[in-house]
């Protein structure tokens, strides 16, 4: 199914709507044409020099339907608003669950700034197609067909000249759609392209600022903003080249039809009622044929919008909830992690796990080390489902990983990552995503046991302190630390700990350290570490080298092996001294 | 806020430069109303001929005029349009231009405590809408009034009462934008603010999409975000509804003005003093004489939204930023020297100072290292260096001169800087490294590459050096990040280096060849690092030790060690968990 159909799939979803939209445009027309034929009937009573007192009822029925059409009017506006409300609400949340379903592993691959202007931009160019390009076709049918009727009891032949016209008035546009689509879809890539560069400007800036490389950055925005011209006013010239015929199209078909009248009445084959109702229903008839084509136009980016928009809506999510989850295991034990045979590319590389079988006990702390690439934390990816394995399988509880209903799945894991998101919020806010029915008293118990609390207490608001969007004003080990207090305070069975190497004072360390020691006990674990002392308590050490297990076993026993745990052992070592 | 006039004015000036194609433009709007009207005029005429018998002899000549008519209404349709959205395209790319120069002064002062979204959205969509002032209204409103001028002088001649009734009605018409203006300029601004929001929280819900996830917060997230969207909904609904006013009243003043005309002018004709072959025509061209002020009613309607976007933009353009480029002092080139002299500095009053009276130095040639607990104020030394804020009170200086005498240009040139946070652009892996110098040929990336010992991982990428990272360098760790860092800032070659836990996220034999890097390599710079690790702390000529924003002492690090209880105890904790 093409884009079309599968936009008009999504017209159903509003079809109330527009019926009652097209109804309305429908009583404006018939009100309108109403207009138009007093008029007419006017300046034939003023021909035949009636009396003005004859006159009159027909202008005070002029007035009465101009009132009224300006009243619906305004009523039309504001339930196009409605409507387009609704839909594209229906649209957005659409794309959101879908974002959501695809998770972090298939949306990092996308820039933030496009799928953003896709929600909001993208959808909002949809608007005209669905609100007002849609009812318009209803009604120009519609009226159309009356109008013709109407004219061809006065006239057949200029009647069928006026619906000929108007035929070609809805179809010839259609001609230029291959033309137009090429160009439009271009237009919202590169402005779809303009805001991802302006987002990466922005948060880039500081990088830019001590690389003294804002003038490169400057170039390239000042080469894609003047692209983006060209492309705007190219595309703008097509547009137009296509209103400019169709006002042409609209023009001839007026004035030949009164033409024709006229010539026709003279050489009596035509009453004279029917040119003056020629002269202004003709208006009439042009009129809907001008905003159809108008709304067409402005239908146009939100159509080529359409295609990135679905293309997103259909993707198969990589990582998808079973269809029958296993039944999760009752009881308070805790889960045991299994890798068995597991091998992993992400999309579009080379392999970085190559047959993993390792398993962590119930209640157990694993330490994974490895040097720099070795995918340590590729493993973590895989356990949260990010992605899956592409042989092999990864289990919780000797159950797969994708038997598990993903929700449950992500429930029984707290995650410490390198980096921690912080949102727009308050710190409160922040520490309580992990739980959002905790009282203060907890989220201030959690953040305590994260040795995050003084800090906090430190800053202006304390825990009402906003955090900028990217946590600008916390530093890195402050911003570990809260990501420490979430997952003291989602208090799940599995702890995933991707060791921030040192981005905290030594000081901090050690506390962060003992918080995580306790919060260790009573969890199954697995650490990315990075850290003697993390790596040294740990209950078993796993060493991946280039995405195989070279070693595993205690700190003494891999000491003893004399191998590659050795060798990084006193690399450190040496580092340290 | 902005008043509209300011508004107004800031836009048409900015298309100043491109008088002579908005000229071309708002001659074409002119003969193109002009068509309209003849064509509408000649089309009744031929009505009111045939009525009356009169047709015969004068068909020929009016038909010719009309289909002239016609043709010349759309090529001029065309020719305004073309040439005054090229305007308005030029005019929207320099704003683009011009708003990320400011930005580039502003920041990061200005954008720590704002949202990304939000700025990008003045940066691009609020720019975007421009387009219906630049390319619309301002020729409308010219073309209005010219046109209304005209015909209102016609009509004079002709007929004074008609004159009057059109010059009620286009008054009328014109007075209902600026009736309901109050109100379309905060609706206007709730549209765009509501817009903004959305935008943010758009970009927080992708880019913190894994916390989300992990949090299980996405129905939360949802919530909030379809909070927002219903928020933006109801501001258009409103706007919406101020639309439906102005479109209310401007049909019905338009239709009342014809309902009288053709009253007036059937009086005139039973009269006698009309012809009634005008009859028609008078009729007709009362629908379409108030043509141009209608239209300008039209696009008026978006104003409030237009005005709102304006004074989005502006605010950011006149921003005042936190440090200003005053100096002149060129580039001193050789080994460069460091003071902090007396430096104190808040990044708000409300926070309180971060730094008290600061002063210490960094000698040609030589790696001081800032050490303290978190919060201690290293990071704002950094900063302050940088100049991405000035000291409240006391200096910064480098050989001697106060860093606010050099040109902004030259500073930079003299200090580069691996910060915290690695950030990668949307771009290969060489523009990555490349971007402080890009002019570097590819033999001097690589090397780069290898000094900072990325080299290896790069060349195992699927595409090598022409490997895309994503926005924000996901696919890479943080390690490999820190080292594509590392490779910039080599490649920058500036004579003062900052490095602000370059090696953090390091494993221990990275760090150990980068440590090496770096003692040959920047070994005539004069080096400011900032570090928690005992390993770099002590390779390091002297330990700069900060204290909650005061230095508390200065020395190697034998010296803090035998003189200074807090640095001892900082240090212990650190050997306490590597030993």
């Amino acid at each position: 199914m093409g884009v079309y159909g599968k936009l008009f799939r999504y017209v159903s979803a509003i079809r109330r709507e527009v019926a009652l939209k097209t109804l309305l445009l429908l009583v404006i027309s018939a009100i309108s044409i109403f207009q138009a034929i007093m008029m007419s009937r006017a300046v034939n009573l003023v021909w035949s020099r009636s009396a003005l007192a004859q006159i009159l009822p027909c202008i005070a029925a002029v007035i009465a339907a101009i009132l009224l059409r300006s009243l619906l009017t305004r009523r039309n506006e504001t339930f196009t608003k409605t409507m387009a409300a609704r839909i594209k609400d229906t649209l957005r949340l659409a794309v959101l669950d879908k974002v959501y379903r695809l998770g972090p592993g298939h949306m990092n691959e996308k820039r933030s700034g496009k799928v953003t202007s896709l929600v909001l931009d993208g959808i909002e160019a949809l608007e005209p197609f669905f609100v007002s390009f849609i009812p318009q076709i209803f009604t120009v049918l519609v009226s159309g067909i009356f109008i013709f009727v109407y004219l061809a009891a006065f006239d057949v032949l200029s009647a069928l000249v006026l619906l000929i016209a108007m035929l070609l008035c809805i179809f010839l546009p259609m001609l230029t759609v291959p033309l137009m689509h090429r160009s439009v879809t271009d237009y919202w890539t590169e402005y779809s392209g303009l805001t991802s560069q302006y987002i990466d400007a922005i948060q880039g800036m500081t990088t830019l600022k001590t690389l003294h490389a804002e003038e490169t950055m400057g170039d390239i925005l000042y080469r894609d903003a003047t692209s983006f011209w060209h492309r705007s006013i190219r595309n703008t010239g097509i547009s137009l080249a296509g209103s400019g015929f169709m006002l042409v199209l609209t023009g001839v078909t007026a004035s030949l039809t009164v033409v024709m009248a006229a010539l026709r009445f003279r050489a009596g084959l035509a009453p004279a009622a029917s040119v003056t109702a020629f002269l202004f229903l003709t208006v009439e008839c042009a009129r809907p044929m001008l905003e159809l084509n108008r709304h067409w136009h402005a239908s146009f980016l939100g159509i080529s919008v359409a295609k990135e928009l679905f293309d997103l809506i259909e993707t198969v999510p990589p990582v998808q909830d079973p269809a029958e989850p296993a039944p999760a295991s009752a009881g308070e034990a805790l889960p045991s992690i299994g890798f068995r045979d597991a091998c992993f590319a992400y999309p579009g590389r080379e392999e970085v796990l190559h047959n993993v079988t390792l398993s962590v006990p119930a209640g157990s702390t694993t330490a994974i080390v490895g040097h720099s690439g070795s995918g340590k934390s590729t493993l973590l990816n895989l356990i949260l489902r990010f992605y899956d394995v592409s042989a092999g399988q990864v289990t919780i509880d000797g159950r797969d990983v994708r038997d598990c209903e993903l929700t449950w799945l992500r429930r029984q894991i707290a995650v410490v990552f390198q980096d921690t998101y912080l949102f727009y919020g308050t710190i409160a806010e922040n520490i309580r995503m992990a739980a959002p029915e905790a009282s203060d008293e907890e989220v201030m118990a959690a953040a305590r046991a994260a040795h995050a609390h003084e800090f906090i207490q430190r800053m202006p608001q304390g825990y009402d302190t906003v955090v900028g969007e990217r946590g600008v004003t916390l530093s890195g080990g402050e911003r570990q630390r809260i990501a420490i207090a979430r997952a003291i305070l989602k208090n799940a069975p599995i702890l995933l700990l991707d060791e921030a190497t040192s981005s905290v004072d030594a000081q901090s360390e050690a506390l962060i350290q003992q918080s995580l020691a306790r919060l260790t006990q009573q969890r199954t674990t697995v650490i990315v570490a990075h850290r003697l002392s993390t790596v040294r308590s740990a209950d078993n050490i796993i060493v991946i080298e280039d995405g195989r297990v070279a070693e595993q076993g205690t700190h003494e026993a891999l000491l003893a092996r004399d191998g590659v745990y050795r060798a990084l052992i006193r690399a450190q070592e040496e580092v340290s001294r | 806020m902005r008043e509209n006039h300011h508004n107004v004015r800031n836009l048409s000036r900015s298309i100043r430069p491109y008088s002579g194609e908005m000229t071309l433009a708002i001659v074409s709007a002119l003969l193109k109303q002009g068509a309209v009207i003849g064509a509408a005029a000649l089309t009744a005429y031929l009505v009111g001929l045939a009525l009356d018998g009169e047709l015969a002899g004068r068909a020929g000549g009016c038909i010719a005029g009309l289909i002239v008519c016609i043709l010349v209404r759309a090529l001029c349709y065309f020719g305004e349009m073309y040439f005054a959205h090229d305007v308005a395209f030029r005019v929207i790319r320099n704003f683009r231009i011009d708003l990320y120069n400011q930005l580039c002064k502003i920041a990061p002062a200005f954008t720590m405590r704002r949202r990304t979204g939000q700025l990008g959205q003045a940066l691009v969509a609020d720019v975007e809408i421009l387009e219906l002032f630049l390319a619309h209204t301002f020729s409308s409103f010219l073309v209005a009034f010219v046109i209304t001028a005209v015909i209102l002088i016609v009509l004079l001649t002709i007929s004074p009462a008609l004159a009057v009734l059109m010059l009620a009605a286009a008054i009328l018409l014109a007075g209902i934008p600026w009736a309901l203006k109050r109100r379309a300029n905060r609706q206007g601004a709730e549209v765009r603010g509501a817009l903004a929001e959305c935008n943010a929280a758009m970009v927080e819900n992708i880019q913190g999409l894994r916390e989300t996830v992990t949090l299980c917060s996405e129905d939360r997230f949802r919530a909030r975000l379809q909070d927002r969207m219903q928020t933006l909904y109801r501001t258009q609904q409103q706007y919406g509804k101020i639309k439906g006013t102005e479109s209310m009243l401007t049909l019905a003043v338009g239709g009342l003005f014809t309902a009288a005309v053709m009253t007036v002018c059937a009086a005139f004709v039973i009269r006698g003093s009309l012809p009634f072959a005008m009859y028609p025509v008078t009729v007709m061209l009362s629908t379409v004489i108030l043509g141009p002020v209608t239209e300008l009613t039209t696009v008026a309607q978006e104003l409030g939204i237009v005005f709102a976007a304006s004074n989005r933009i502006q605010d950011m353009l006149h921003a005042e930023p936190a440090v200003k480029d005053t100096g002149k002092e060129a580039c001193a080139g050789g080994p460069c020297r460091v003071e902090f002299r007396n430096v104190s500095f808040a990044y708000s009053p409300a926070e309180g100072d971060v730094l008290r009276d600061v002063s210490f130095t960094v000698e040609p040639r030589e790696t001081v290292v800032l050490v303290g607990h978190t919060g201690a104020g290293k990071s704002t030394c950094a900063n302050l260096l940088l100049r991405y804020w000035d000291a409240d009170s006391g200096s910064v200086a480098i050989n001697g001169r106060d860093i606010r005498d050099y040109s902004m240009d030259a500073l930079r040139s003299m200090v580069a800087a691996v910060q915290q946070e690695t950030y990668l652009f949307h771009a290969s892996v060489r523009d990555n490294i490349r971007i402080g110098r890009m002019d570097a040929s590819e033999a001097e990336i690589e090397a780069a590459a290898r000094k900072a010992n990325a080299a290896d991982f790069i060349d195992d990428l699927p595409d090598g050096y022409d490997t895309v990272t994503g926005e924000r360098g996901f696919r890479l760790s943080g390690g490999q990040r820190q080292r594509i860092a590392i490779a910039r800032a080599l490649l920058r070659d500036a004579p003062i280096v900052i490095l602000d836990e370059a090696v953090s996220n390091l494993d221990t034999d990275n760090e150990r060849y980068i440590q090496e890097t770096l003692r040959t390599q920047l070994r005539d710079r004069t080096v400011l690092m900032i570090a928690h690790r005992l390993s770099t702390i002590v390779a390091a000529d002297r330990i700069v030790m900060l204290d909650h924003g005061e230095v508390a002492a200065v020395g190697t690090h034998r010296e803090l060690l035998a003189s200074c209880e807090a640095y001892r105890k900082l240090i212990q904790n650190q050997s306490r968990e590597q030993s």
